[in-house]
């Protein structure tokens, strides 16, 4: 018998063990159903991740915001201050004059 | 073609049909008809039973996703070589830490009906030691009985690729024989 024939009778099919289209055909409804769950898990986690972003930029932006009142107050608050102390040097200034030409 | 063979191509071409329309039993059915095909390129190429289960179980789990594409009953046949040897050659490039190449017990039970099965096992183990194409290239000539121009279809070589495959595959298994015997 040459090489030829040889592997032809060394290489001839063999069946799978008994039972082997039962378990593709369980392991197939098992893989879908995971596969299904494995793409609704992306879908919360998107959804988790865009509602945390949305609050965290929320609160960075109105914490800019309330930054922003309380700097527009402080300024006002100091012109404020200004304004009267300028006043009062104004008034100093003026009753000097006076005595100086009394 | 003759009637039976006629009717017997109708009747692959109504269960591949049915299949892809997602007939669980006509998809059983496709799976009996190939199974034997399948498991065993991926057991002599592996020679391994439990690897060869796992990787055929593969294959048709992918073709549960690609039976849309499937045209025809020869189409399928041919789909299923070629998606079966890329996985073997895929598997080969994994790393597997436990794989243990094992005798097949059911060969054990069988060798008493075979004339030399020692020497058939030993060209199965010599098979195993060849580089993975020419082991793919082997397998599909003698056990599938695909001319060269076919095996270079399934696994996308050219021709002469492919012979040189089986040349130098054969050259190394009568050297490995001439060696050992």
């Amino acid at each position: 018998m040459n090489l030829e024939q040889e592997l032809q009778r060394a290489l001839s099919r063999q069946r799978p063990d008994e039972g082997f289209a039962e378990r593709v055909l369980a392991r197939r409804k098992t893989s879908f159903s995971s596969s299904g769950r494995a793409e609704a898990r992306p879908t919360w986690m998107r959804v988790a991740a865009s509602l945390t972003l949305l609050l965290a930029l929320g609160g960075v932006t109105a914490q800019r915001i309330a930054e922003q009142r309380r700097g527009e107050r402080a300024r006002k608050q100091v012109l404020i201050a200004l304004h009267i102390a300028s006043s009062k040097v104004r008034l100093a200034q003026r009753e000097v004059h006076r005595i100086a030409h009394e | 073609m003759t009637a039976i063979a006629s009717a017997l191509f109708d009747s692959d071409d109504d269960t591949l049909q049915r299949a892809a329309a997602g007939d669980d039993e006509a998809f059983a059915d496709l799976i009996r008809a190939h199974e034997e095909m399948v498991f065993s390129i991926a057991l002599h190429f592996f020679r391994d039973r439990g690897r060869a289960e796992e990787i055929a179980q593969e294959v048709f789990l992918q073709l549960v996703r690609s039976i849309g594409q499937i045209e025809t009953p020869a189409h399928l046949t041919h789909w299923l070589r070629r998606v079966t040897a890329n996985r073997c050659i895929d598997e080969t490039r994994r790393p597997r830490p436990h794989a243990v190449a094992l005798d097949d017990a059911p060969e054990l039970a069988r060798a008493a009906e075979e004339r030399d099965p020692l020497r058939d096992r030993l060209l199965r183990k010599l098979l195993v030691e060849l580089p993975p194409p020419q082991r793919l290239a082997i397998t599909l000539r003698f056990q599938e009985g695909l001319e060269p121009s076919e095996i270079g279809a399934v696994l996308g070589m050219n021709v002469n690729t492919v012979k040189s495959h089986l040349h130098r595959g054969l050259a190394a298994l009568r050297k490995g024989l001439g060696e050992l015997s």
